[in-house]
């Protein structure tokens, strides 16, 4: 094996990780060779001891069509003094040095912490800054939609619980940790590094890999985990694939521009834009292939556990609806049969929650029975428990709720049911 | 406060502006600090390449000649009063110190 690619799991700042572990790879016989967008590439060497450095470039966007002319001069500034330029990544470049004490690429501690400190600046904190404050307000956002009610189908503890929303929680959870810890720990690697470069010290950055990796591991973990519950599978691909083609078109666009010769600014500007309107494009694809996907469940009248006819009602021109929605807490499945002929037939609603997580079989159940209710014979459903709920709008519906071991079922007529109508609704609904 | 952007120097800072009273590129400004501090001052690639991009667009050194991938530098007379401000500061200093202890001396 002569190649080998690496993930790098550090921080922009981190120089003092970085290095280490490029000593570390040398000595193990990997030199690195190239830094791409995502992987670093090694090419295999004498395993050697020697001393790398990083520098870097805040006037450097990435965008430039040709070399920075800040990577010529500074290569220049290193021939005769033994540092080798190992691989460059835009806003920084790793050189190497056979010599075991070379006189350092940093000598000046002030100046290196000003350097590091406008590199920052200049992309990596406001792009933190941005997140970490998109995070909270999503999180909050979610957190909220937990507590507000728009009636049992769309909104409501289970229905958050089974849903593409609660799923955000962990995840914009997980990205707000990583992006706050990020910044935080910067701000006191910087505040330390200019209160002893007041005193010409020089001050390792803190390591940063393991930031770096619980990241992955939460994001890997949470993706897996939503994964498995299987029902959001398609919307998850769909994210990622968003998310994937959003980068691929910035990169090609970019890598066309600088092969054009447009100026650094105009391609920043470009590609951003492109990424965008990208992202757009595709999210509103996405949710309409949402909406479609639900009118196309419209149709499917055998897809329905319960149906009026099931009832003894004849009905025609049918529209019904179906979702499907789960997790690994709770599946939830909202059905709707509405007839339009004939119009004295009533409307069949209900929902049915399997819960997975035992913990949260009281808080389900509390939320199906929110706005009041009165127990009831529970036999004639051949129910483990069943009740009467007391509806908003009209006392003259019936709506009930039914519990089968995990399975709870919110159910709403509109007309009284006969036992015989309880029995049918026991033998469909049961689990 | 934040403090004024050179206002005080380094020693890297003030060698690097020492060296540039005569025009001078980059790879020598590195061996003549060497040199003038008889090795006790060094000045490496990475620090020189940004300090001598801050300084031109602070105004205090001037870019003189291009020959190929070779630029040559000049102390502007922006360069020379940081310098020349930064050694009355240092005087200060050393005055200071000479005083207090020709005080307990004198004790």
């Amino acid at each position: 094996m002569k190649h080998r690619y690496e993930l790098p799991l550090y921080s922009f700042y981190d120089h003092t990780g970085m290095t280490t572990h490029l000593e570390e790879m040398a000595q193990r016989g990997w030199l690195l060779d190239k830094m791409g967008g995502v992987l670093w590439h090694y090419r295999k060497v004498e395993p050697q001891r020697l001393r790398f450095a990083l520098v870097y470039f805040p006037e450097v966007t990435g965008f430039e069509p040709t070399k920075p002319e800040g990577h010529s001069r500074m290569e220049d500034l290193c021939a005769g003094t033994g540092w080798q330029l190992a691989a460059t990544a835009g806003k920084f470049q790793i050189y190497y040095n056979e010599d075991p004490d070379p006189v350092e690429l940093e000598t000046d501690p002030m100046t290196q912490v000003q350097v590091i400190h406008r590199t920052m600046k200049k992309n990596f904190l406001p792009s933190y800054a941005i997140l970490a404050v998109m995070s909270v307000l999503q999180l909050v956002m979610q957190v909220t939609s937990l507590t507000r009610d728009f009636g049992l189908q769309y909104s409501g503890k289970v229905y958050y619980l089974s849903g593409v929303s609660w799923a955000m929680i962990p995840i914009w959870s997980a990205l707000l940790l990583v992006y706050l810890m990020e910044l935080g720990k910067y701000l006191l690697w910087y505040r330390r590094a200019k209160k002893r470069a007041e005193e010409g010290l020089m001050t390792p950055s803190s390591n940063s890999r393991w930031v770096q990796t619980l990241a992955i591991f939460l994001l890997v973990g949470v993706l897996v985990t939503w994964m498995g519950s299987g029902t959001m599978t398609r919307m998850i691909y769909l994210t990622l694939l968003v998310l994937l083609g959003t980068m691929v078109i910035s990169v090609l666009a970019s890598k066309l521009m600088k092969w054009m010769q447009v100026t650094a600014r105009v391609n920043q500007i470009v590609t951003m834009g492109l990424a965008v309107i990208f992202a757009f494009i595709a999210i509103h694809t996405m949710a309409m292939s949402v909406i479609r996907n639900d009118r196309s469940q419209e149709q499917e009248i055998g897809s329905l556990p319960l149906r009026l006819e099931d009832l003894g009602h004849s009905t025609t021109e049918n529209r019904v609806h179906m979702e499907v929605q789960g997790t690994p807490l709770i599946t939830r499945t909202y059905c709707l049969h509405r007839p339009d002929r004939p119009q004295t037939t009533p409307e069949l609603e209900y929902i049915i929650a399997d819960v997975h997580a035992k913990f949260l079989w009281n808080t389900c159940v509390e939320d199906f029975l929110k706005n009041g209710a009165q127990s009831v014979d529970a036999a004639p459903w051949q129910a483990d428990s069943a009740w009467r709920v007391n509806n908003r709008f009209s006392s003259e519906e019936f709506v009930y709720v039914l519990t089968w071991g995990d399975r709870l079922v919110w159910l709403d007529l509109e007309i009284e049911p006969t036992d015989a109508q309880k029995t049918i609704i026991a033998e469909k609904l049961k689990p | 406060m934040p403090r004024e952007k050179f206002q005080t120097l380094t020693e890297q800072m003030f060698y690097i502006l020492l060296c540039l009273r005569e025009e001078c590129c980059g790879m020598d400004i590195m061996e003549r600090v060497k040199a003038f501090t008889g090795g006790r001052v060094t000045v490496g690639p990475g620090t020189l390449y940004h300090l001598l991009d801050q300084f031109c667009e602070n105004g205090m050194i001037e870019e003189t000649r291009v020959e190929g991938r070779r630029r040559s530098y000049l102390l502007t007379l922006k360069g020379h009063a940081a310098l020349s401000g930064e050694v009355r500061r240092m005087a200060a200093q050393l005055e200071d110190y000479t005083r207090a202890f020709e005080k307990e001396g004198a004790k």
